[in-house]
């Protein structure tokens, strides 16, 4: 019986999960940029090497949506093999607010476009932080339901 | 007849018999419970019904099929001529009381005879009903205009007749300490997840109630343990040609007798943005009637509140925008106002449901004219509000599940009144909130967000595309099926 008929392998999985997953956050970003609800787009992360004008066109936004997506896909393979042993959705939500803490406090002096965190606006630091949020609880809890599908299916 | 511990057996005597029954059934004081005596081959019987849960013509048909016993000659064996002489394809036996009251008021026949400690048992119901019908709720185009009635034993049926697998199961139990309701467990061997049934049965035994009066929804409450959220656990339909469909995909049906509304689960959010109206078109219009939906759904539950958030805060608008907003002057402020249409729709719409048709048009006038022409006209509400407003109703309207609808209103109001308190931040973690709300809930032990999270890509594909049939070779996880692959064996 072909019971795998048509399913994912597990990187496979992984690697589309992560990919979703940065698309989605990315694009919510770019969205939440244009309406004001952040200060910065996805584009801060290129702040790293140039600080040009370029930062806030279109294309740089939608470059900085696949890399992000990219940078995912490495995330969600992280997270599959360090911290998918706990099996609760709450550990996606800190994943992903730890994830904020990295960027905006840890990274923050070397991305030039993102003010400190107490000089940002509420909204922004807000926005920012639930969107991180949600992008760690799709990935932790996506890995987490999926290796429990998988572990039932080898019982099977 | 599993425990008969606690039951009371039947008497031989038939006088005792009698007795203990017209006690417990109050007959002479209920009028609608009939005994009817006769004597055949020297034995007295003893015919008790309901009026009008049973046939006449049938009682009659086997009144004289006994009674011609008396014209011949006299038997040896009574009890085995009279078995012989019932005109009827079920007879049972019961031995106890309970058994035999039970029986008699779902509207069977119950016979005692003299000198025997069982009862025959003969099915002559017959219920006042209706005939299946197109469900009002979920009207197609094209497509069976049959639909399940109030009658489980039509609803079976009317599956059956979908479903003529031998391994199609229909599990029926009575639920209700005073109603005795049937309940049916459908679901087909082999397909649905044997655990899943397990806990769905264990479920309704457990049950301790009165009556269930309100069928279906009772029995979701004590199923999915809804406490106080808002959103539908489980997916209903009328629709048999949908059930049918589920069960092939796995997931089991629940009917309630006296209700047309069969429950299907295990549900997920998505399962009630989707219609029968999509499979019966080709593919290419079924997925474009899907994404017109999705995007009506989103924009119905989001384009209010966002506008308000914009009203108040206009400096938000992205440039080539700016344009949005109330131009006109407007006295109320306008977040007075948006609470003021959401509450009015809303009272329009119970007002609605139970206006007689002659009053309906009456009904409509005074909406359409008065409240919006006169309130606009005396300022009491903006333009924009009304367009928006009733933007906002349209997409509640396209949803194809009634209680998924004003549960997305309820949404919507929660959104205003954010926005209306803390704008921008409001917002944003009102919806945080209310997704990891979303993503927390579990119908059954299914995540109510599969598959967009847990994240299925796979059965992602299916909801955004609505494929070809013959392309569809697996059934999703979600009923966690115990064959994958369809068409299997």
């Amino acid at each position: 019986m072909k019971t795998t008929a048509q399913a994912l392998s597990y990187p496979a999985y992984l690697a589309v999960l992560g990919l979703t997953a940065g698309l989605l956050a990315g694009v919510t970003g770019w969205v939440a940029e244009v309406f004001s609800f952040v200060q910065a787009g996805p584009a801060f992360i290129f702040s790293w090497f140039t600080s040009s004008s370029w930062l806030s066109t279109p294309h740089a936004q939608a470059a900085a949506v696949l890399v992000i997506a990219v940078l995912s896909i490495v995330v969600s393979f992280i997270y599959a093999y360090l911290l998918a042993f706990i099996q609760h959705m709450f550990a996606g939500i800190l994943f992903g607010a730890a994830l904020w803490l990295l960027v905006y406090y840890g990274l923050n002096p070397w991305l030039t476009q993102l003010h400190p965190v107490p000089a940002m606006h509420p909204t922004t630091v807000l926005s920012t932080l639930s969107i991180f949020i949600l992008y760690g609880l799709f990935i932790g809890y996506s890995i987490i339901y999926e290796n429990e599908l998988r572990r039932q299916q080898k019982k099977a | 007849m599993s425990e008969t511990k606690n039951k009371q057996p039947l008497y031989e005597k038939l006088e005792a018999n009698k007795k203990e029954m017209i006690d417990r059934l109050g007959i002479g004081t209920t009028f609608d419970v009939g005994i009817r005596s006769f004597q055949i081959c020297g034995r007295e019987l003893q015919l008790y019904f309901v009026q009008g849960l049973v046939e006449d013509r049938h009682i009659i048909e086997i009144l004289e099929q006994l009674m011609r016993l008396d014209d011949e000659q006299a038997p040896r064996n009574v009890q085995k001529a009279v078995e012989e002489r019932l005109p009827d394809v079920q007879v049972e036996y019961k031995e106890t009381f309970e058994d035999c009251i039970t029986e008699l008021l779902s509207g069977l026949l119950v016979i005692f005879m003299e000198g025997k400690d069982e009862a025959f048992i003969i099915d002559v119901r017959f219920y006042p009903g209706r005939t299946p019908e197109e469900p009002d709720t979920e009207k197609v185009v094209r497509g069976s205009r049959d639909g399940y009635t109030e009658n489980i034993i039509e609803n079976t049926a009317l599956t059956r007749r979908r479903v003529r697998d031998e391994r199609l199961r229909n599990e029926i139990m009575r639920v209700g300490r005073r109603s005795q309701t049937d309940i049916c467990v459908s679901y087909i061997d082999g397909v649905a997840d044997p655990d899943l049934v397990d806990i769905i049965k264990k479920e309704l035994e457990a049950i301790d109630v009165d009556g269930l009066t309100m069928a279906d929804k009772t029995v979701e409450e004590f199923l999915v343990k809804q406490g106080y959220t808002p959103f539908p656990l489980v997916r209903f339909t009328e629709r048999p040609d949908a059930g049918a469909q589920h069960l092939f995909e796995g997931h089991v049906l629940i009917m309630v007798d006296a209700s047309p509304s069969v429950i299907i689960t295990p549900t997920t959010l998505f399962h009630h943005i989707q219609h029968a109206e999509e499979h019966r078109q080709a593919p290419a219009v079924g997925t474009y009637l899907r994404w017109i939906r999705f995007f009506g759904m989103i924009a119905s539950l989001l384009i209010v509140p966002l506008w308000l958030l914009f009203v108040l805060a206009p400096d938000m608008l992205p440039a080539g925008l700016e344009y949005i907003g109330p131009e006109d002057e407007h006295n109320v402020p306008i977040f007075v106002q948006l609470i003021f249409a959401e509450v009015g729709l809303e009272l329009l719409r119970m007002a609605a449901i139970h206006t007689p048709d002659p009053l309906a048009t009456a009904l409509g006038l005074v909406a359409a004219l008065l409240i919006g022409e006169i309130a606009m006209e005396v300022g009491l509400f903006s333009a924009e509000v009304i367009l928006y407003a009733a933007l906002g109703v349209i997409g509640t309207y396209a949803t194809p599940s009634y209680e998924f609808s004003v549960s997305m209103k309820m949404m919507r109001l929660f959104f205003i009144f954010m926005i209306g308190f803390f704008q921008a931040p409001g917002f944003v973690v009102g919806a945080t909130l209310l997704f990891i709300w979303l993503v927390s809930i579990k119908s059954l032990n299914k995540p109510y967000l599969w598959p967009f999270l847990p994240f299925d890509p796979l059965a992602m594909r299916d909801l955004f595309v609505r494929r070809a049939v013959p392309n569809e070779k697996v059934r999703l996880r979600i009923a966690n099926p115990k064959n994958r692959v369809k068409q299997g064996s």
